[in-house]
């Protein structure tokens, strides 16, 4: 058969479960969910997804899927609302959007704002999924033949890679990280029935749930540091201005700054550590550099707006490529959703692409639905969007705890559980005080044990040799890149220190 | 002392105790495995202590501490500890519609009236969800 049929037979597999009215029904959920904790600062989609990992626990892992590709999606669509509207960018990855689209709101173009940042992700998000279905079964076919040593090496390349995101201060996304391998450690041993690091207590021995995990320093962590926060008030909402719709001369000016966004977001998303926010950034200071007037960024020009916002929609759509054919997330969301295969006893990777298929494809086939939901729903809803941001803030962070604490528990009917969680919340509190990184430890937590385990089984294979890791050329190639992405941006920053 | 060395010489503390852990992590005689139980730890433990000495070097840009209102984080985390101990005790119905109402207090809402109406709604949506729909088991405490 050839490729081009085989694609066919997985998208026609992907759509009849992405079009099932309960997985449809789930899609539309997700989008409406993930546009709201866009707009509500704060929450973002891996607390969300986070929150929600118990209670799907007893659904289709296809549905479940579903819902969380939604929300990935619509979160990326919904902080930008808020930035264009209020200048309160709902993610860190709309804090671009906000520059521009805060200056042509103030302008009465609020409307025009809005619309460049709709159908750019629309645009940006459709065409990251064709790539994501194009680019992941190539990977799958380039992944077969790897054994423990490159999983090994991938794996060591996406701590790294999310470590050196910590920008000025590399020491703590470092720390950060190797503090969520150590936490991986707790537990007994598969390989030998040791027990680690669990002093006694009964409930450690089968080491720390992801969930827990996650729900700890995420939804439970961003809880208290927000709680902590002196009180600051945003803008005056704006009034809108304006049809929501472009002039042929905003049409003129976004479409190329969606086609660039598109480009520089799903290939910042593929890349382990740089997700949805350098995404953004990136856009942002590539379109500034081809403006003809750049003088006009930050006091309205739509490309500002334009294309930040395909590209971190893009940048999602990226980021699930090493995640379903390699296994590896690269970033916080990511790693949340590899959680949520593990919690289902899946492990993405070449294997799932061939004995899951009906899921891979129906989370595609979702994708692209999803993206439809987003624009069909959005435009009409926005007022809706805005007036979410009336919701009280103490009432919102009440009801994350008892989410949190009501979820955990339900997991083991353990009260244990959700101690754990609380003591991760407090750790997570102070780790933002300090400036320490929460999604390097996430992942570490996440990728630890498998690293563990890829790592021995190597050695096992190499009889105790250590110099498999590189001798064997695609292992020892994603190390060197693992390296390097670590010593580059500090030997960068040395000599910007000399200037 | 920078807040960073502070942070350093509490993490390098850390870091040692969980070193000394994996130090402890007992090696069976004739193991069959290449890479005992204890290596990957001990490679973490080594990366910890590393890594939280290097954040008591001076960095370029001195790291500032964000405000905090410590009071209000404090009353909020006992408040939560309460509330994950009132479920052992009455139950979910009645300790979650409770913490609801002084948790937003807490968080400066002065809204009694439309806090408590919210609460019982939360409280019964949540039930709701949990109980009903998905068949999940909710802490009873003593009272249910």
């Amino acid at each position: 058969m050839s490729a081009l049929a085989q694609l066919g037979d997985n998208l026609a597999l992907g759509f009849s479960a992405a079009l099932a009215p309960l997985n449809l029904l789930l899609g539309l959920a997700g989008v409406i969910m993930g546009t709201a904790i866009g707009v509500l600062p704060g929450i973002g989609p891996a607390l969300t997804i986070s929150l929600l990992l118990p209670l799907t626990f007893g659904m289709d892992p296809v549905g479940a899927f579903i819902l969380f590709g939604g929300i990935y999606y619509g979160a990326m669509y919904g902080g930008s609302t808020t930035s264009i509207l209020v200048r309160m960018p709902g993610e860190a990855s709309s804090v671009m959007t906000a520059l521009d689209g805060y200056a042509m709101t103030r302008q009465g173009r609020g409307g025009a704002a809005l619309a460049t940042a709709a159908i750019g992700s629309f645009v940006a998000g459709t065409f990251a999924t064709v790539m994501l279905m194009l680019m992941a079964p190539a990977l799958v076919e380039v992944a077969l033949g790897f054994g423990p040593t490159e999983y090994f090496a991938l794996m060591m390349l996406a701590l790294t890679a999310l470590s050196g995101m910590a920008g000025h201060a590399p020491a703590k996304g470092a720390f950060a990280t190797f503090l969520g391998l150590a936490i991986g450690t707790i537990g007994i041993d598969l390989q030998t029935g040791q027990a680690r690091f669990t002093f006694g207590v009964p409930g450690l021995l089968g080491g720390l749930n992801v969930v827990i995990v996650t729900v700890g320093l995420f939804a439970v962590g961003e809880v208290f540091w927000h709680a902590a926060q002196p009180r600051t008030s945003g803008e005056e909402p704006a009034q809108l201005g304006g049809p929501v719709r472009l002039t042929r001369e905003d049409w003129r000016r976004s479409v190329p700054a969606w086609c660039r966004g598109t480009v520089i977001g799903f290939f910042t998303g593929v890349l382990p550590g740089a997700g949805a926010t350098v995404a953004s950034f990136l856009s942002y200071a590539a379109e500034q550099r081809v403006s003809r007037t750049p003088e006009e960024f930050g006091r309205g020009a739509i490309e500002g707006v334009a294309g930040p916002e395909a590209a971190n929609n893009a940048s999602a759509g990226g980021s699930l490529v090493p995640l379903l054919a390699l296994g590896i997330p690269g970033s916080g969301t990511t790693a949340v959703m590899l959680a949520a295969f593990q919690m289902y006893g899946l492990q993405p990777g070449p294997l799932l692409f061939t004995q899951q298929s009906g899921l891979i494809w129906g989370l595609i086939a979702s994708l692209y639905v999803s993206n439809v939901l987003l624009l069909v729903l959005n435009l009409p809803l926005i007022r809706v969007w805005v007036r979410l941001l009336q919701v009280p803030r103490s009432l919102l962070f009440a009801a994350v705890l008892v989410f949190a604490t009501l979820g955990v528990y339900s997991l083991n009917n353990s009260v244990f559980d959700v101690v754990v969680v609380y003591v991760l919340g407090v750790m997570a509190f102070f780790m933002r005080r300090h400036g320490l990184p929460l999604a390097p430890t996430v992942l570490g937590v996440v990728l630890g044990p498998l690293l563990e385990q890829h790592f021995r089984r190597a050695m096992a294979i190499s009889g105790g040799d250590p110099t498999v890791f590189f001798t064997r050329p695609v292992s020892a190639a994603i190390l060197a890149l693992a390296v390097a992405v670590l010593v580059v941006p500090a030997i960068v920053r040395a000599r910007a220190a000399r200037h | 002392m920078s807040p960073d060395q502070r942070l350093a010489a509490v993490l390098i503390a850390g870091g040692a105790a969980y070193l000394v852990g994996a130090f402890q992590i007992g090696t069976l005689a004739g193991q069959y495995a290449a890479v005992g139980p204890r290596v990957f730890p001990l490679i973490v433990g080594v990366g910890l202590l590393g890594t939280a000495a290097w954040m008591a070097v001076p960095t370029a840009v001195p790291t500032q501490l964000p405000p905090v209102r410590w009071r209000v984080a404090a009353a909020s985390a006992f408040v939560f500890l309460a509330y994950i101990g009132a479920l052992q005790v009455v139950g979910y119905l009645v300790a979650t519609t409770v913490f609801i109402v002084v948790e937003s207090r807490l968080l400066g809402s002065r809204a009694w009236t439309r806090d408590a109406i919210v609460s019982l709604a939360i409280t019964a949506a949540v039930f709701g969800v949990f109980r009903l729909l998905l068949g999940l088991r909710l802490p009873a405490g003593l009272l249910g």
